[in-house]
């Protein structure tokens, strides 16, 4: 079966070649996309209707990542319930996501509803993902049913989907466009892109954005009583990206999405900010590769077919030179691969009753440049089942997810084979015919694996440890509304929610004092509830105005051990609170958006001390834009004010995150 | 249209009204600061050093006053307005100063012993890369820092400058003077898995380098006793080489064979050497005594009350012979000094801050 792949991926660089060649032939000017294909997962579906799933989604589409001041989807997401963002400052930090305090090692990423892998720490840097070639992001919260669908969008406690823009056949022969940016911290960023229809049933895009900063910014340092403004050093970042992409409608019910990604980056770590020692000199380098295939189609019977196949890669060197060993510094390289395969089916049985159903399989491999690196491999098969069933006003759906992994390594003792049967069940109801209110409650168990660097990293490891453990139950409640009043739409959520986490993976030290080890010590319980209201409205002398709304509570309390001094203490970098908000208005030409963030204190620690406390922020952004019509297309004009009352805040200890700062950007579509 | 206009400004106020609301009623408040209060000067007083966690700037210093039983901690911080650092790693009195080094920070701060006031701060790199200070030393009006980049920094501890830098091994530990001689443990702990094997012996007549004593892999703690002998543990390759504890005759600089005992940290009472052991059935760490007159282990659980925490800093009261536990539930939470007697029943117990590990007292320098 592997050997296919590289068979697979030469076809569709053929595709790709083909496509170029063939670019001179005229398009026809009318086309018309497969309407029958419906292929939900990627963005072919009709955007998620808040009140059509039983579980909470939140979709941003590309006109509401305009409407933000967001350079990456980390950003984006910052301003959706439930969603916490440990960002660790500046351009070049790290910036994951978390679930309902679940941990980002929980969150799965996906490209077009297939998985984007990170065996190493099992957590991905979303602050890599840009925005320029997105339809939509969109957060799944436990299970989100798209049949028919792979069996690993099953298998994450939530989810973050990226819709890339050219996974839908473009309306126009041919999209252009160009991009230039330039901001505060020496930004300059230029992009360029295009996507072309290749005869009647194929497209192909290209897009690509380069960048380079110097990253550096300054903010207050905090001694006790003094105070000093200071510069954050080293970190400039240089990358660049570029995606490809191809499809084809071989007819009305046969689709082929072809993908490829490459991101290369080089930046330097400002490290955590020390007093008294702001010198850091380390640099890290990525690497990160992947393509993949999506087929899908229509068969008798209401039978649906999904193949994927999809190869990815990650290369990360990180070096210290000033780490004070005899080779003169740390020079860590890392390379791990993954090669994936999924086949799902599912058949609509009748207006009440869809079933599907898939098989994945991938394999993981992680080569490190250290002495004794046990270059593990990690094989994984999935399954899964599911049904939806809707009648009356009822809807219940529900899924089987089973997971089996085997691993093993160059060296040392290997990890034990897993297996692990997980369910999801929901319920919906409609109380009030031809009215969009739904009420939900969701359950659902979701396993996180041990990560490579959790089994077999240097003396930490631990290759006894079990999957962690999510079990998630959720109510909640949806409306949605249009044509109502002034309102053109509006959309309101409201979700309680209830998660335990058992077996959870944490590092503690052992009875040798200087060895930490790894262990399935923890237990947090979390409850939490999650507000949210977005609105467009119905123009007032030709301005559109819009807003959103979103508040988050949280108490994700630590259950482990009721002897420990942090029991029922708030688990570390997770907020009470966090509220998110926004208010647009638009012009013919003009728009003008303003959007604030408020995340309450958290703690840096577990145990939960005034001397631990990472003290509540707020922030607010505003941007203005303004587009000129072209004999050749448009052009558009932008500007953007982060952090307007220059805040200083962290999110992380010691990550200082940048205060008042500026871009502006021109853009030229055709 | 009007009830357009009307509905447009309800949708305003309720943007302007509401949702600052919102904002200010957060539920949730977060715990506030204890003051901290000003230090007594009192004569009979111990002085901790908290290492704090990597990363978080919060190593501390805390005092506790034996007559009354109490403790302040965050003094360092409280007395001279700003912070002590990152990691604090040693804390020894000389005279009538007390000195602290801050690993992460590179910092040696030197504090007056009674006011405890900053009198200096001495950063140590070399260009602008940290040499990280672990362990100091006095002899004749020198301190001698241990530094992680291979060096020992000389200081004179009357003009508070350093003088020069004496080239040893890989990543130096532990340091302490015998018979005229500098002895540096050589821990090489950065080479992981490769690590050192030396002990340095420095001449303190010329300052230099005259011997290396090749030990147990990884030697960390090294004390010297009356009778003109180096006792050094060794942390082994915490994997199939133990921890062990050795014996440098400092007129031969040679080892002296003595029974195999698992030491950890190190603390030397007259004619006793205290060490904290890892029970090798239980995996629990326990507090032994060993005779420096007849090489022989006097206790290995001198306090079986002691609970489950983690042992992470020992010392021996030198009038009263207590011993002083530095404890903690975990490396993430706030540890506690543990006061025994003799017979290991509990004196005292008082919470400083993240990993206390040192300790230095004062009765007996200030009141010789």
């Amino acid at each position: 079966m592997l050997r296919l792949i590289p068979i697979s991926f030469l076809t569709v660089c053929c595709f790709l070649i083909q496509g170029a060649i063939a670019q001179s032939q005229t398009d026809t000017l009318s086309y018309k996309l497969g309407e029958t294909v419906i292929s939900l997962g990627d963005s072919t579906a009709p955007r998620l209707e808040t009140t059509q799933t039983l579980t909470t989604v939140h979709t941003l589409e590309a006109k509401d990542l305009n409407k933000s001041n967001a350079k990456n989807v980390a950003e984006a997401v910052k301003s959706l319930p439930g969603v916490t963002v440990k960002d660790y400052g500046g351009l070049g930090g790290l910036k994951t996501v978390s679930l309902r305090s679940l941990g980002a090692n929980h969150t799965g990423v996906m490209v077009d509803g297939i998985a984007v892998p990170d065996i190493q720490s099992g957590q991905i840097d979303l602050g890599r993902f840009g925005l320029d070639n997105l339809q939509a992001v969109e957060i799944h919260n436990q299970h989100y049913f798209s049949p028919p669908q792979t069996a690993r969008s099953l298998a994450y406690a939530g989810s973050v989907n990226l819709v890339s823009a050219n996974s839908t056949a473009p309306t126009q022969p041919l999209n252009l466009n160009a991009r230039l940016q330039t901001g505060s911290f020496g930004q300059v960023e230029g992009g360029l892109g295009f996507v072309k229809k290749q005869g009647k049933r194929s497209f192909w895009g290209i897009n690509g954005n380069i960048s380079h900063a110097n990253g550096e910014y300054p903010f207050l340092l905090e001694n006790g009583n003094h105070q000093s403004e200071v510069n954050r050093k080293n970190s400039d970042i240089s990358w660049f990206r570029i995606e490809g992409d191809y499809g084809i409608d071989f007819n009305d019910s046969t689709q082929l999405r072809a993908k490829i990604y490459y991101y290369d980056a080089e930046r330097g770590l400002p490290g955590v900010v020390i007093l008294y020692n702001e010198h850091s000199a380390q640099r890290l380098w990525n690497r990160d590769f992947f393509g993949q295939l999506k087929f899908t189609k229509q068969l008798k019977k209401n039978w649906s077919l999904l193949s994927v196949t999809k190869v990815s890669s990650a290369y990360t060197r990180y070096v210290d030179p000033d780490f004070l060993n005899t080779t003169g510094g740390l020079d860590d390289r890392f390379q791990q691969w993954e090669y994936y395969v999924s086949t799902g089916l599912s058949k609509r049985h009748s207006k009440h009753l869809t079933t599907f159903g898939a098989v994945d399989y991938f394999v993981n491999t992680l080569w490190g440049n250290q002495t004794n690196f046990p270059q593990p491999v990690r094989h994984n098969l999935l399954g899964s089942l599911g049904f939806i069933g809707k009648l009356h006003k009822f809807r219940l759906e529900g899924s089987l997810l089973s997971n089996y992994i085997t691993e093993s390594t160059a060296s040392d003792a290997s990890a034990p084979e897993k297996y692990r049967l997980t369910p999801t069940l929901a319920f919906g109801y409609k109380p009030f015919w031809g009215k969009e209110l739904r009420l939900r409650i969701a359950y659902k168990e979701a396993y996180r694996l041990p990560t490579f660097n959790d089994l077999y990293y240097i003396r930490v490891g631990n290759t006894n440890l079990k999957p962690e453990l999510a079990r998630q139950f959720s109510a909640g409640i949806a409306y949605a509304k249009e044509d109502w009043g002034i309102l053109e739409t509006l959309q309101l959520q409201a979700d309680a929610f209830h998660y335990r986490i058992r077996d959870k993976i944490i590092a503690i030290p052992t009875q040798d004092l200087f060895i930490w080890s790894v262990q399935n010590l923890g237990k947090v319980v979390t409850n939490g509830l999650e507000l949210f209201a977005k609105a467009s409205l119905k123009p007032i002398k030709k301005i559109t105005p819009s807003l959103h709304f979103s508040y988050t509570l949280q108490n994700a309390l630590d259950r482990t051990d009721p002897n420990s001094p942090f029991y029922g203490h708030q688990i570390s970098y997770t907020p009470h609170e966090t509220v998110a908000y926004g208010l647009g208005f638009e012009g013919k030409r003009w728009a003008f958006n303003w959007n604030g963030l408020y995340a309450g204190f958290s703690y840096a620690l577990p145990e939960n001390l005034a001397e631990n406390v990472i003290p509540a922020w707020g922030t607010q952004d505003i941007n203005f834009s303004y587009k000129l019509p072209l004999k050749q297309g448009k052009m558009t004009f932008r500007a953007e004010l982060n952090n307007c009352f220059n805040q200083q805040y962290q999110v992380v200890k010691g990550f200082p995150m940048p205060g008042r700062n500026w871009r502006l950007g021109i853009q030229w579509n055709y | 249209m009007t009830s357009r206009k009307h509905s447009a400004r309800l949708f305003w106020s309720i943007w302007t009204k509401v949702i600052p609301l919102f904002l200010f009623v957060a539920c949730v408040k977060p715990p506030e600061e204890k003051p901290q209060v000003e230090t007594t000067e009192a004569q009979n007083r111990v002085l901790i050093l908290n290492e704090g966690l990597w990363g978080q700037n919060n190593a501390s210093f805390s005092v506790i006053d034996l007559d009354s039983a109490t403790v302040q901690n965050k003094v360092f911080e409280t007395i001279n307005g700003r912070k002590l650092g990152d990691v604090g790693n040693d804390l020894e009195i000389y005279g009538h100063k007390a000195y602290i080094l801050v690993n992460s920070s590179s910092v040696l701060e030197i504090l007056d012993l009674e006011t405890l006031e900053s009198l200096k701060s001495i950063p140590l790199f070399d260009g602008n890369v940290a040499r990280q200070p672990r362990q100091i030393a006095f002899h004749e009006n020198k301190a001698f820092i241990s530094l992680f980049d291979g060096n020992v920094a000389v200081l004179d501890t009357a003009s508070l400058s350093i003088e020069q830098y004496i080239k040893v091994g890989r990543n130096p530990e532990g340091l302490t003077v015998q018979n005229g001689k500098l002895y540096v443990a050589n821990s090489g702990g950065l080479d992981f898995p490769n690590y050192d094997t030396t002990v340095s012996v420095i001449s303190l007549e010329t300052l230099e380098e005259i011997k290396r004593i090749p030990v147990r892999i990884n030697p960390n703690n090294v004390v010297a006793d009356d009778n003109g002998n180096v006792y050094v543990a060794s942390r082994g390759n915490h994997k199939d080489i133990t921890p062990l504890l050795q014996k440098i005759d400092s007129y031969s600089d040679e080892l002296v064979s003595i029974p195999e005992i698992k030491a950890n940290t190190l603390w030397m009472h007259r004619d006793t050497l205290f060490m904290t052991l890892t029970n090798a059935n239980t995996g629990k760490g326990t507090i032994g005594s060993y005779s420096t007159k007849t090489d022989q282990l006097i206790a290995d659980d001198l306090v079986p009350a002691l609970s489950n925490d983690i042992l992470y800093g020992l010392a021996v009261h030198p009038q009263t012979s207590e011993l002083f536990l530095a404890t903690t539930p975990s490396y993430t939470a706030i540890g506690s000094i543990k006061v025994f007697d003799q017979k290991g029943n509990e004196k005292l117990s008082l919470a400083t801050s993240i990993l206390p590990r040192d300790f230095a007292f004062t009765s007996s320098t200030l009141n010789p």
